[in-house]
């Protein structure tokens, strides 16, 4: 296996082997050629023997299809519509496939939670398929010595394999022992959750559904509260404040795509007002770092600044649509929760919490325009139960239930509790199960480690893994029967009522993988009994799906027609299906659901379950999801490891944050080792510098810290969950992932994280700028200066492409990175090379801090930051070959072929976009599946950068042209643009005055970046818009 | 959508240049010197087919006017006439071997561009270009052989003459 770090991309020699492996296809050459000898043979035969010497080229083949699939032109790419399979929010997703091969994924525009953008994890789901370290086929465990208990896997065939677990069940089963049965999947919903659902009950087998991040304090608190143990839907649409504690809902929170988009929406400027955002939470996260202020608040003290904002609403009588009666019980709840009272716990001031409070249930809003948000994962300690009721309750006092906060859309994903997790465990130590499958969850890296997962494992006689991917769990298997990735597999997804989204198979299995579904139901019919007659008798799942498909399908029309007229028509089931799968899934309209407040709420002593615990001299630890890897599942992707993570900039690696007075108290630097000590385990961790953090806290990323996940994850970072403490929390029975205590102490070694940006200043050049809406509102406009130019000016006679980035609307989620990444075959470098900090990225996120007096962090501003296609660009004038050069259409062209790696056009670059391959790229097999046939891939020598998709400018072009009409706005989008999940990028053509971009060009907030260097160039900022005050 | 199944996986020219198994295109390709006639896996005849029998080239080709590559015809093509027409002879028992193993006929490419060009047969088609503009008088040629140099300054010479396009990013990027 490949050392990922150390390899400084492929070298020259193999380069070179490759050619001459060519030649001996053409002239066998038996002797090896010395160097002297080389040069007498050039020195005698003259230039006609070099020439020879390089032209042979190989003959290629060209392959015929044996019998060409309809609809499939050559060339031309096929799409379908299919739901992503990262994590459970279901959106809709559709894939650029090009001849059998997965080669993009994008968000599917109709489809109702995303609606078009896709996170970064999305995105990478093409480096999950294609990923070189696949179980490539099924596997099984043979001892090889008794005594010692040695044993090696090896390869066999699903006919061998698949009696194995077959016979293993019926000895269970027959003797009346199903119940000695585990199956720990994630949690599926629809037809293959009902499927597993049957299949366990029908054996007595247990079912966990293991989610890491399952919420339980939030389905908790609202049964506490409303009698409802769900997950509520936030609609930050509808938000004009939200105040979220801890939640990073535009990172992993749920559903982030849905929720980044209806948050930037909320947040747009209209009538000189947009919509505020206040985060609370002891580190500051991606999401906190939009939002106008954040308050740094002590660690699992979030529900106490929740509870004050109670009292103050109640007590100033501003509670909306609160029975009197009621809100007199509500306020003996909260009774000790004055401003005054919980100041000094929290670390937020009185006058701060108050304002808070009034901004929260301001009346001129109208009820149910304010949304609180209790944070996942941010505030799992061992308060969360009760900070998540704090939270439901401040939302029912502000009268948000039933308007921001709705139950009638409550998340249908049925995860276990860790709580339930836990007692399997126990059964496997205690010897009380025989058969464990797991399948695509690795709770060996994400349980807390000292709940001892491993060993009870290890209790466990036969032990099946039905993954894809090789991880530390399935490195415990006995038999290893792997699935289909999501892309491969037929399924659906229903993430809340009324939505149910359809999985296609999006191209042939990569690797010798079986559907889950299948391998459920043909182990079902050799185990017989009643089952087998809810299965169907041939067509294996995709039959089991279109028949529940089929059963749930309603009477009348198709769901996507609203018309009364059509509702009368039947439609026959295949139009049905076809009509949904050519969507994506079908959506239905869903019914009200009224809550109220539980009597029994008033039984709970609410202070006494928020009560801060005591301050110790030890720090706490925070540990949070991480962006790219959510649990640890994406950290065998290169593009989530080489991507550099938004806020601190680290790539290859995760370490212990820490602010810089904490680092010097104990004397340690950026990249040293501490080691970080908790009562439940140690690990040692990398100094990273991180100053919005609040005093006493330390923190780290979960995702990394891996010991057995393949090339790219194996031994990278630390892994937080060997820290925490593995009693979950008592009221929900959730992972306690915050609030562990720890003591450092620094080790004399160093071991970098690579970071990708080294200060966040801007030095006063104005790259990332902002405006103040009052400022905005009175019409301030600072037009640049305009320059004075000896370059003569360019023609545009028939389009003239631009870009507008609204920094206000960005909220650095990497998405458009990843994006590009996959549509232009951008190439993953490794550690090593970032440590010199080089980079192959045709857009990077920058981040930079300004001041911001009203938060207890800084104003922090992320600028993407892609070739600008100057209209007189610095670059073109300095190539000596004419290389790159102006298009009439105002794009700044790079011909690699004309290239000769002069690197001056990158020296000469003031925005430093232009990348210079130092070395031939690298794909691994089967990466390299992935790549885009439309883009040439460059080779070592050859300077790249940002093409603003050309490749998808002249499809655009093209389709205009077949349909025999001129392009028009919108039917170009880079990936970038497409990908976003906030629509901060907008692309068009700044010719046509009432295309977006141009209108955008001329907006109050339109600026340039370094204007003072009059390059004039076609991509055009939007100030990020600041609250007064 | 279900036609999944039927899904070859085809290897297209332009595909990338960092395939392993493919070298880095040598700087002589771009002036690439005409080929002599290459020994296929089976000796077919372009003249007789359409001089002598007088098949249109996109009957064969059929992704021309489509796609951006014209495509190979089929095996399923091939057999389709083959099976009744001629199927005794030892060339025709070669394809209909080929089809019935479900094997495609591992045919040489002629006409090869460098693989930072990229080319669309469906824009020169639809513009009116006729097919023996770039591939030569193929009716009269057994195997096809390349008669034009494919070279950059050959393909601008055209373009300069018929008005097209002359942006390099028009065919590199």
């Amino acid at each position: 296996m490949t050392d990922y770090s150390n390899s400084a991309g492929p070298k020259r020699q193999e380069l070179g082997s490759a050619r001459s492996e060519v030649t001996q296809l053409e002239t066998p050459l038996t002797e090896v050629i010395e160097r002297r000898t080389f040069l007498k043979v050039i020195g005698s035969a003259g230039p006609a023997a070099a020439i020879t010497a390089c032209s042979p080229v190989p003959p290629e083949k060209i392959i015929p299809f044996v019998t060409p699939p309809q609809d499939v032109i050559p060339g031309i790419a096929t799409w379908y519509a299919t739901v992503c399979g990262e994590c459970s929010a279901g959106c809709g997703t559709l894939v650029r496939t090009r001849e059998g091969r997965a080669v993009k994924i994008e968000g599917n525009p109709e489809h109702p939670v995303n609606r078009g953008g896709l996170c970064i994890r999305g995105q990478s789901s093409l480096q999950g398929l294609y990923n070189p370290d696949r179980i490539p086929g099924p596997q099984r465990r043979r001892q090889t010595d008794a005594a010692t208990g040695l044993s090696v896997v090896e390869s066999t065939t699903w006919d061998e394999a698949q009696p194995v677990l077959i016979d293993r069940l019926r000895e269970l089963s027959d003797g009346g022992n199903g119940n000695r049965i585990a199956l720990i999947t994630p949690p599926h919903t629809g037809a293959l959750a009902s499927l597993i659902s049957s299949w366990t009950t029908a054996l007595g087998a247990e079912w966990i559904r293991y989610e890491p991040f399952a919420y339980e304090a939030i389905r908790e608190g609202s049964r506490r509260v409303f009698g409802r143990q769900e997950l509520p839907h936030y609609n930050f649409a509808q938000a004009e404040l939200v105040v979220s504690f801890g939640a990073d809902f535009l990172e992993t929170f749920q559903s982030p795509a849905e929720f980044a988009r209806d948050h930037a929406g909320q947040r747009r400027v209209r009538n000189g007002s947009k919509g505020r955002f206040i985060q609370i939470e002891p580190r500051l996260s991606l999401t906190g770092a939009s939002a106008d202020a954040w308050y740094g608040v002590t660690p699992e003290t979030e529900g106490l600044v929740a509870a004050a904002m109670i009292q103050v609403i109640i007590s100033e009588q501003r509670a909306q649509g609160v029975a009197d009666d009621l809100a007199v019980r509500i306020a003996e709840l909260v009774a000790d929760a004055a401003p005054e009272q919980v100041a000094n716990q929290t670390g937020i001031s009185t006058e701060r919490i108050r304002e808070l409070a009034r901004a929260f249930s301001d009346p001129s809003l109208g009820a149910g325009r304010t949304l609180a948000v209790g944070g996942g994962v941010g505030v799992s300690g061992s308060k969360a139960t009760a900070t998540q009721m704090a939270v439901a309750l401040l939302n029912y006092v502000a009268g948000n239930i039933g308007a921001t906060v709705d139950f009638s859309e409550a998340s249908s994903i049925k995860s276990s509790r860790y709580a339930d997790m836990l007692e399997l465990v126990e059964k496997m130590r205690s010897g009380e199960i025989d058969v464990a499958i797991i399948q695509d969850v690795n709770p060996m890296f994400n349980m807390p480690g000292a709940a001892e997962f491993e060993t009870a494992l290890a209790r466990v006689p036969f032990v099946v893994s039905l993954s894809s991917q090789s991880d530390e769990t399935t490195a415990q298997a006995d038999l290893l029967l792997p699935t289909h990735s999501a892309l491969e597999a037929w399924g659906d997804s229903n993430p809340r009522p009324g939505v149910y989204g359809l999985q296609q198979p999006v191209m042939q299995p990569v690797f010798d993988t079986h559907h889950m579904g299948d391998l459920l139901i043909e182990v079902a019919q050799a185990l017989g009994g009643p089952i087998t007659s809810e299965l169907p008798r041939r067509g294996g799942f995709y039959r089991f799906l279109r028949d529940e498909w089929e059963r749930a399908q309603p009477a009348g029309s198709l769901p996507s027609t609203t018309s009364a007229a059509d509702a009368e028509t039947v439609i026959d089931f295949e139009d049905y299906w076809a009509d949904a799968l050519r969507r994506g899934g079908v959506v239905f309209p869903v019914d009200p659901v009224e809550v109220k407040i539980q009597p029994q709420l008033f039984d709970t002593n609410l202070m006494v379950e928020l009560a801060s615990p005591i301050r110790q001299q030890d720090f706490t630890l925070i540990t949070y999801p991480s962006l790219h890897f959510f649990d640890g599942r994406g950290a065998n992707r290169p593009w989530l490891q080489e991507i550099p993570e938004p806020l601190l900039k680290t790539t290859w690696g995760t370490g212990l944050e820490m602010t810089s007075s904490t680092a010097s108290n104990l004397n340690a630097t950026e990249g040293q080792l501490v080691t970080v000590r908790s009562d439940h385990g140690q690990v040692d961790a990398s100094v990273i510098i991180n100053e919005d953090l609040v005093d006493g806290v330390v923190a780290i990323a979960i995702g990394q810290g891996h010991t057995n996940f393949g090339r790219y994850a194996t031994g990278r970072g630390v892994n937080p969950s060997l820290l925490l403490d593995p009693s979950p929390e008592p009221l929900s029975g959730g992972i306690r992932w915050t609030g562990t205590k720890v003591t450092l102490t620094p080790r004399q070694l160093i071991r970098p994280i690579p970071r990708l940006q080294r200060t966040f200043d801007q030095e006063d050049r104005g790259l990332a700028q902002a405006v103040s809406l009052t400022a905005l509102a009175a019409g301030e406009v600072h037009p640049e200066e305009p320059h004075f130019s000896l370059s003569p000016e360019h023609d545009h006679p028939i389009h003239r492409w631009g870009m507008s980035i609204d920094l206000d609307a960005c909220n650095g989620c990497n998405a458009c990175v990843a994006a590009c990444y996959a549509e232009n075959n951008v190439p993953v470098i490794g550690a090593d090379q970032m440590r010199r900090g080089r980079t192959m990225s045709w857009l990077r996120l920058e981040r930079f801090n300004e001041p911001n007096p009203g938060s207890s962090g800084p104003d922090v501003r992320f600028l993407p930051m892609l070739c600008q296609h100057c209209d007189h660009a610095p670059c073109e004038t300095v190539c000596p070959v004419y290389a790159t050069y102006h298009t009439e259409e105002g794009l700044n062209a790079q011909i690699y072929n004309r290239c000769v790696g002069t690197r001056y056009c990158s020296n000469n670059c003031p925005y430093k976009v232009r990348r210079f391959n130092w070395f031939l790229p690298e794909f691994e097999a089967p990466l390299q599946l992935q790549l885009n046939p439309d883009v040439t891939g460059r080779s070592d020598g050859v300077m790249e950068k940002c093409t603003f998709c050309v490749q998808r400018i002249q499809d655009g072009k093209e389709t205009a042209r077949d349909e025999g009409r001129s392009v028009r706005d919108g039917d170009v989008s880079p990936a970038c643009a497409q990908s976003c999940p906030s629509q901060a990028i907008v692309f068009g053509d700044m010719n046509d005055p009432s295309s977006r971009v141009a209108r955008l060009e001329n907006d109050a907030r339109a600026y340039h970046a370094l204007s003072v260097f009059n390059t004039r160039p076609a991509v055009t900022y939007l100030k990020k818009v600041t609250q007064d005050g | 959508m279900l036609a999944l199944a039927g899904i070859a996986l085809v290897a297209i020219g332009n595909l990338t240049i960092f395939n392993a198994q493919e070298p880095e295109a040598p700087a002589a390709t771009m002036s690439q010197e005409k080929s002599g006639p290459t020994t296929q896996p089976i000796a077919f005849s372009h003249s007789h087919h359409v001089s002598d029998i007088g098949i249109d080239c996109q009957f064969c080709h059929a992704y021309a006017r489509r796609g951006p590559v014209a495509g190979i015809p089929s095996v399923q093509r091939c057999a389709g006439c083959h099976q009744n027409v001629l199927s005794d002879q030892p060339e025709i028992l070669k394809v209909l071997e080929y089809w019935e193993n479900e094997e495609p006929i591992p045919w040489i490419r002629v006409h090869d561009l460098p693989d930072y060009v990229r080319f669309s047969h469906k824009t020169h088609v639809r513009s009116g270009v006729a097919c023996e503009n770039c591939h030569g008088n193929v009716a009269t040629m057994d195997a096809a052989i390349q008669v034009e140099s494919l070279s950059m300054g050959w393909c601008l010479s055209c373009h300069k003459d018929r008005g097209a396009t002359r942006d390099c990013l028009a065919c590199h990027y």
